[in-house]
């Protein structure tokens, strides 16, 4: 039988350097943080990065790691925790070219 | 009796919510949650309303895409927006200061906001602050237009502008706000000194009425206590405590 379950860094391997990734986790929830580490230690650059219904924890750790060249989202924030840190430092330093959606 | 900024617009909006519409509240909007419980306790009794974070008037599972949803089936009767920088043509922003490449400050972003302003039937706009470096001449983004194209699908806008100092009217003809009614405590002439667009004053133009003690008790007992889970620093804060 064809084995289905595979390892997580042959899983983050599967994305290469300037992939469109998309997360659906939002500000704090769901988010599949073990992954993006897995990813983040394979020192993965230049990602495109789409998340829905808005981003938050997911995308300020990919942002403090600079794996990011884009980012589309409606929003990026910490939830109760208030303002996404690394999101917001990138972009007031033009680090990152930004899709704003509604 | 005397009473908070916050308070004082909550009440505001009370006054504005119809019975037996639709109302949704969404994130990080403390003022017009309380100003629909306030009306749903004293003056609208027939309301559907659904606030965000609020187990009590949030009849879906987590998260807030029910509430995009009914607004974009049309199902939103009243929605409330805030933002950084509001100006004369109804265009608010919530996304930066600045250049949008190069930002001085970069907000979180529109959060579906800028559909909600358009789907909705009515939008009341709130802030907490009335000064020249919210109302500006143009936004520096204009994460939602108070005026479109006819090309473009809308059900709903602009309707209202509540701050401390003010209640903004909509001029749909003329698409821009006018100064309706002063808050107690404020003037014309210090509600246009506070905005930094050539703010138009409505031949109408009056004072509105100061909150009146039931509308406060009731504020802060019943309405205080069903927020208090959902925003128990707002309530902490800025809703006074009864004292007997």
């Amino acid at each position: 039988m064809k084995e289905k379950l595979t390892s997580l860094a042959e899983a983050a391997a599967v994305v290469t350097d300037g992939a469109l990734l998309g997360l659906t986790s939002s500000t704090l929830d769901n988010a599949p943080m073990a992954f993006l580490r897995a990813l983040l230690r394979r020192g993965v650059k230049k990602l495109r990065l789409v998340t829905l219904t808005g981003g938050g924890l997911n995308a300020d750790l990919l942002i403090g790691a600079e794996a990011l060249a884009e980012y589309e989202t409606c929003s990026c924030v910490l939830g109760p925790y208030g303002a996404a840190p690394n999101f917001q430092r990138a972009l007031r330093a033009g680090l990152i070219k930004m899709k704003d959606t509604t | 009796m005397l009473y908070s900024p916050e308070e004082l617009m909550a009440v505001t909006i009370a006054r504005e919510v119809r019975d037996g519409e639709t109302v949704g509240v969404g994130a990080v909007s403390p003022i017009p949650a309380a100003g629909c419980i306030l009306a749903e306790q004293l003056y609208a009794p027939h309301l559907t309303l659904i606030i965000l974070d609020c187990e009590e008037y949030y009849p879906f599972p987590a998260g807030s895409s029910e509430l995009h949803f009914m607004a974009q089936r049309g199902e939103l009767d009243l929605f409330f927006l805030s933002g950084i920088q509001f100006d004369r043509r109804g265009n608010f922003n919530l996304h930066v200061i600045g250049d949008y490449n190069a930002p001085t400050v970069r907000m979180a972003g529109a959060y579906g906001s800028a559909m909600l302003y358009y789907m909705a039937h009515r939008v009341i706009l709130f802030r907490d602050q009335h000064t020249p470096r919210v109302f500006v001449e143009k936004v520096d983004f204009v994460t939602g237009a108070g005026v479109t194209p006819e090309s473009v699908h809308r059900e709903g806008g602009p309707a209202l502008c509540v701050t401390p100092k003010a209640i903004l009217g909509w001029d749909t003809a003329a698409g821009e706000w006018v100064l309706d009614q002063v808050q107690p405590g404020s003037s014309v002439e210090e509600v246009k000194q506070s905005t930094g667009f050539s703010l138009r004053v409505s031949s109408t133009v009056q004072s509105a009425a100061p909150p009146t003690e039931q509308e406060l008790l009731m504020l802060r007992t019943v309405v205080k206590a069903k927020l208090a889970r959902s925003y128990p620093e707002f309530v902490r804060e800025k809703i006074l405590t009864v004292t007997a």
